[in-house]
C-alpha cells in the first residue's frame, strides 16, 4: 500500500527562524527555576515557576521538531514528556537533591536540543538502526 | 484496505459551510462572544457557593441557577457550533471551556481539598518533605511508598517552591488533570479520523462521563494521562497502515514520521519516559497497559512490539524490585480475586438496603450514567457498521478494559477504572452516532438531539459526580480540628474516628495508629455501645500499645454515617453524647460542629 505522507517527512525545514523557541523557552524556564531554587528566593512567583517548569521542561523541546506538523500534537506530547521526564527523576533520586536534578536535566537536553541537525540526524539514525531495523 | 468512496472524497472544509468569509467570521464571533459572557457569569456565580448549606444531594443543591443558565448556554452553543464549524476551533474552544466549568467546581466552589484519600496523598508528600525518601516496609499506606512517583514529583513542586505543603495548589488538579486528558485524546481521535466535529463531541461526552472521580490529587491521574498519551502516539505515529485514519479516511500530508529520524527518537523517547512512570507511579495501570499494548499488537494495529515489551518489564521489574515486600505481602490475596467476575462487580457497589434515600439516587443515576453512554457507544457503533465506517481498535480498546475485572476487585473500586479505561472509545463510538462519517449529522434534528443529551448527561455528571460532597467537603472548622489532633498528638498515638470522612492523615501521618469506628466488626461495635465513653477509654489508655491519643467527630464523619449507613448508624451522636457526659473525657478543642475528646488529666 502507498503511504501518502511518507514524502513530507523530509521536507526542507522553510520555517527555520520560528523553529528554536521551543529551546529557548525550555533555557529560559530551566535557567529561572535554577536560579530561583539557588537562590531560595521562596517568593509567590516560585511555586507558579515550578509548575510550570514541571510542566514545560524539557517537553516543550518538542515544539521545535518538524514533525508531528500538528502544533497542537506537539504542545500536548511535550506537556506529557515534561511530566514523564520529571516525575521520572523525581521517582529515582527522591532526595533532596532531586531539586538540582531536574533542572541539569533539562539543562543537558538543551545543550543536546542546540547540537545542529545533521548531527542529531545521525544520533537519530544510529538509535533508529536498533529500534527499527531495515 | 480500500477506503469507503464517502468518507475518502470529502467536501472542502470551510469555517461555515455554504457560507462567505464573513459570515464565517461574524459566527466565531458570535460564538467567542457567548463564551466570554458564559464564563464570566459562571466565575462570578461558582464562587458565591456556600458549601455549608449543602444537602444530601451534593451540590446540586447549592449552585445557582446563574451557574445551571451558563451551563446551558454553553451546550446550546456547542450543539449550534457542529454544524457551521467545521474546523473545531469554535467546538474546541466549547469543550475546554465545558471541562473547565464542570471539573473545576470543587477548587472554584469549594474552600478546601475534596476527598477525605486525597488529604491523605498530601500526607505521603508530607512524608517525603520530611524524610526526603519513601519507606516501602512502613506499616500504613505502604502502597504510595511502593509506587512513589507522583508523590516524587509533587515532594519536589514543594520543596522547590518552599511551600509548607502540597494543600496549597492540590485543589487545582482537576482542571489540570481534565485538561490533559482532553489533549491526549484530541491527539489521539485526531488518528482516527478529520471530522472535527466527531473529535470534539466524543471529548465532550468522555468529560461529561468522567464521574468516577480518578481526577484529582492522585497518582491514577497521572498514570491515566500518561497511558492516553502513550496509546495517542503509538496510535497516530505508529499504526500499521500508515496511509490511512482508522475511518478510512486518507492520512493527511505530514501525520507520518519516519523511522529513525528526529521526531521518531523523540517520540519513542516519550513513551519510554511515559512507560516508566506508569510503571513506577501506579499499581493498576501498568497492568492495563500491558494489556491494551498487547491487543494492539496482537491485532495488528501497530507497527512496533517494543513498547509492549518495554512496559511488561518495566512492571515485572518494579513489582520484583522496588515493590516486592508489598507485591509478596499482597500476592495471595490478589491471587484469590483473579477470575471472580461477578464477586468483583458485587464488591464494587453500594447496598440500597442501607443507603440513604439520596445516596440511592445518586448511585443509581451514576449508573444509568454509565448505562447511557454505553448504549449510546453501542448505537453508534452500529452506525457506524451500517454507513461501512470501520472502527475495529475503538471497540477493541472500549472492550478490553473489562478483563481487569476478572483479575481484581482492586479494593473495590476495579469496576469504576475499568469504565475509566473504557470511557475514552466509548464516547467516540457514541459521538459516532451523530457524526459516523462527515456527510451526516447536519440536519436540525442533530443538532437538537445532540444538545437535549449533552443536557441530560451534564444534569447526570453533577449529580453522579459531586452529589457526595456533603462528606467529602470540608470546613474550616474540620481542618481545624484536624490539625489540633495532628500537631499535638504523640508519637503512636491513637487516633479514634468516626468514619475517614474528614481531613485525614495528611500531617505527620506515619506516627499514629489510626481506628475509624465504622470499619469494626459488628461484636466490637456492640461491646462499644454497651458503654462507649468506658470503652473507647480503655482503649487509649492502653500505654502499652499507644502513647496516648484522641477522639475526632466532625459534621463530615455524621454525613458519610447518616448517608451511607455504616455500622454506626444511628450510634455516632450517642458515642459523641457519652464522651460529652461522661467524666472520663474532656472536648480539648472544639469548632463549630467539630469535636476533639481526650482522656481527662486524671485518667489518663
Amino acid at each position: 500500500m502507498s503511504s501518502p505522507g511518507l514524502h513530507a517527512v523530509h521536507t526542507p525545514d522553510t520555517n527555520a527562524g520560528r523553529r528554536r523557541h521551543g529551546l529557548m523557552a525550555v533555557a529560559a524556564i530551566g535557567a529561572a527555576q535554577a536560579l530561583a531554587i539557588g537562590l531560595q528566593i521562596g517568593t509567590p512567583l516560585q511555586p507558579f515557576l515550578s509548575i510550570v517548569f514541571v510542566l514545560t521542561c524539557p517537553g516543550l523541546l518538542l515544539l521545535d521538531l518538524e514533525q508531528p506538523t500538528d502544533w497542537s500534537a506537539r504542545m500536548v506530547i511535550g506537556i506529557g514528556a515534561s511530566l514523564a521526564v520529571n516525575t521520572a527523576i523525581a521517582t529515582v533520586v527522591l532526595v533532596a537533591e532531586a531539586q538540582w536534578t531536574a533542572p541539569l536535566v533539562a539543562l543537558a537536553l538543551v545543550a543536546i536540543a542546540a547540537l545542529p541537525r545533521h548531527r542529531l540526524q545521525g544520533i537519530a539514525d544510529r538509535v533508529g538502526a536498533v529500534l527499527w531495523p531495515r | 484496505m480500500t477506503p469507503s468512496p464517502q468518507v475518502a472524497e470529502r467536501p472542502p472544509v470551510a469555517i461555515a459551510a455554504g457560507g462567505s468569509d464573513g459570515a464565517a467570521a461574524a459566527s466565531v464571533l458570535r460564538h467567542g462572544l457567548v463564551i466570554a459572557a458564559a464564563s464570566g457569569v459562571y466565575l462570578w456565580s461558582i464562587t458565591r457557593v456556600d458549601a455549608a448549606h449543602m444537602t444530601d444531594m451534593g451540590i446540586i443543591s447549592v449552585l445557582p441557577i446563574a451557574v445551571y443558565a451558563a451551563l446551558i448556554v454553553m451546550i446550546a452553543g456547542f450543539a449550534t457550533a457542529a454544524r457551521v464549524d467545521l474546523t473545531g476551533r469554535v467546538q474546541g474552544a466549547y469543550v475546554l471551556g465545558l471541562t473547565v466549568m464542570l471539573h473545576g467546581m470543587p477548587p472554584l466552589a469549594y474552600e478546601f481539598l475534596r476527598f477525605s484519600w486525597a488529604w491523605k496523598h498530601v500526607g505521603i508528600v508530607d512524608y517525603i518533605q520530611r524524610f526526603g525518601d519513601v519507606d516501602p516496609g512502613i506499616a500504613s499506606l505502604p502502597v504510595y511508598h511502593n509506587w512513589p512517583g507522583f508523590f516524587g514529583l509533587n515532594a519536589w513542586i514543594t520543596e522547590s517552591s518552599r511551600l509548607e505543603s502540597a494543600l496549597s495548589y492540590a485543589s487545582w488538579s482537576p482542571i489540570l488533570f481534565n485538561l490533559l486528558f482532553v489533549g491526549a485524546l484530541y491527539v489521539m481521535f485526531r488518528g482516527f479520523t478529520t471530522d472535527r466535529r466527531l473529535i470534539w463531541t466524543s471529548l465532550l461526552l468522555f468529560v461529561l462521563g468522567n464521574w468516577v472521580g480518578q481526577d484529582y490529587f492522585a497518582p491514577q491521574a497521572l498514570a491515566f494521562f500518561l497511558y492516553l498519551l502513550v496509546l495517542a502516539i503509538l496510535l497516530r505515529w505508529y499504526p500499521q497502515d500508515p496511509g490511512y485514519l482508522d475511518d478510512g479516511a486518507v492520512r493527511p500530508a505530514g501525520d507520518v514520521v519516519a523511522p529513525g529520524s528526529v521526531a521518531s527518537v523523540a517520540l519513542s523517547g516519550v513513551v519510554v519516559a511515559g512507560l516508566f512512570v506508569i510503571a513506577s507511579s501506579h499499581p493498576l495501570t501498568p497492568v492495563m497497559t500491558v494489556v491494551a499494548l498487547a491487543a494492539l499488537v496482537v491485532s495488528r494495529v501497530i507497527r512496533v512490539r517494543w513498547p509492549v515489551v518495554v512496559i511488561a518489564v518495566l512492571t515485572t521489574v518494579w513489582a520484583l524490585g522496588p515493590a516486592r515486600e508489598f507485591v509478596f505481602a499482597n500476592l495471595i490475596e490478589a491471587a484469590r480475586e483473579a477470575g471472580g467476575f461477578q464477586v468483583n462487580v458485587d464488591s464494587n457497589l453500594v447496598d440500597f438496603e442501607i443507603v440513604s434515600p439520596a445516596q440511592e439516587i445518586i448511585s443509581l443515576v451514576a449508573r444509568g450514567l454509565s448505562a447511557a453512554l454505553l448504549g449510546l457507544g453501542a448505537l453508534g457503533w452500529l452506525r457506524r457498521r451500517r454507513r461501512g465506517v470501520r472502527s475495529g481498535w475503538v471497540s477493541l480498546l472500549a472492550a478490553v478494559p473489562a478483563l481487569l475485572v476478572m483479575l481484581s476487585s482492586y479494593g473495590g473500586e476495579v469496576i469504576f477504572r475499568a469504565y475509566l479505561f473504557a470511557l475514552p472509545f466509548v464516547a467516540y463510538l457514541a459521538a459516532s452516532l451523530w457524526f459516523a462519517d462527515e456527510t451526516v449529522g447536519r440536519r436540525l434534528l442533530a443538532r437538537w438531539t445532540l444538545g437535549a443529551t449533552i443536557v441530560v448527561l451534564t444534569a447526570a455528571l453533577l449529580i453522579a459526580d459531586f452529589g457526595a460532597d456533603r462528606r467529602q467537603v470540608f470546613s474550616a472548622d474540620e481542618v481545624a480540628a484536624a490539625n489540633f489532633v495532628f500537631e499535638n498528638a504523640s508519637e503512636g498515638a491513637l487516633i479514634i474516628e468516626g468514619t475517614r470522612d474528614y481531613p485525614r492523615q495528611h500531617r505527620n501521618y506515619e506516627k499514629f495508629v489510626f481506628l475509624p469506628l465504622d470499619r469494626s466488626t459488628p461484636d466490637t461495635l456492640r461491646g462499644l455501645m454497651a458503654d462507649p465513653a468506658e470503652r473507647l477509654a480503655s482503649w487509649l489508655s492502653d500505654d502499652d500499645r499507644y502513647n496516648g491519643g484522641y477522639v475526632i467527630i466532625t459534621e463530615s464523619q455524621r454525613n458519610t454515617v447518616s448517608d451511607l449507613g455504616t455500622l454506626l448508624e444511628p450510634t455516632l451522636d450517642a458515642i459523641e453524647e457519652s464522651l460529652l457526659t461522661s467524666e472520663l473525657f474532656e472536648v480539648v478543642y472544639e469548632s463549630g460542629t467539630a469535636r476533639v475528646f481526650a482522656l481527662t488529666e486524671e485518667v489518663s
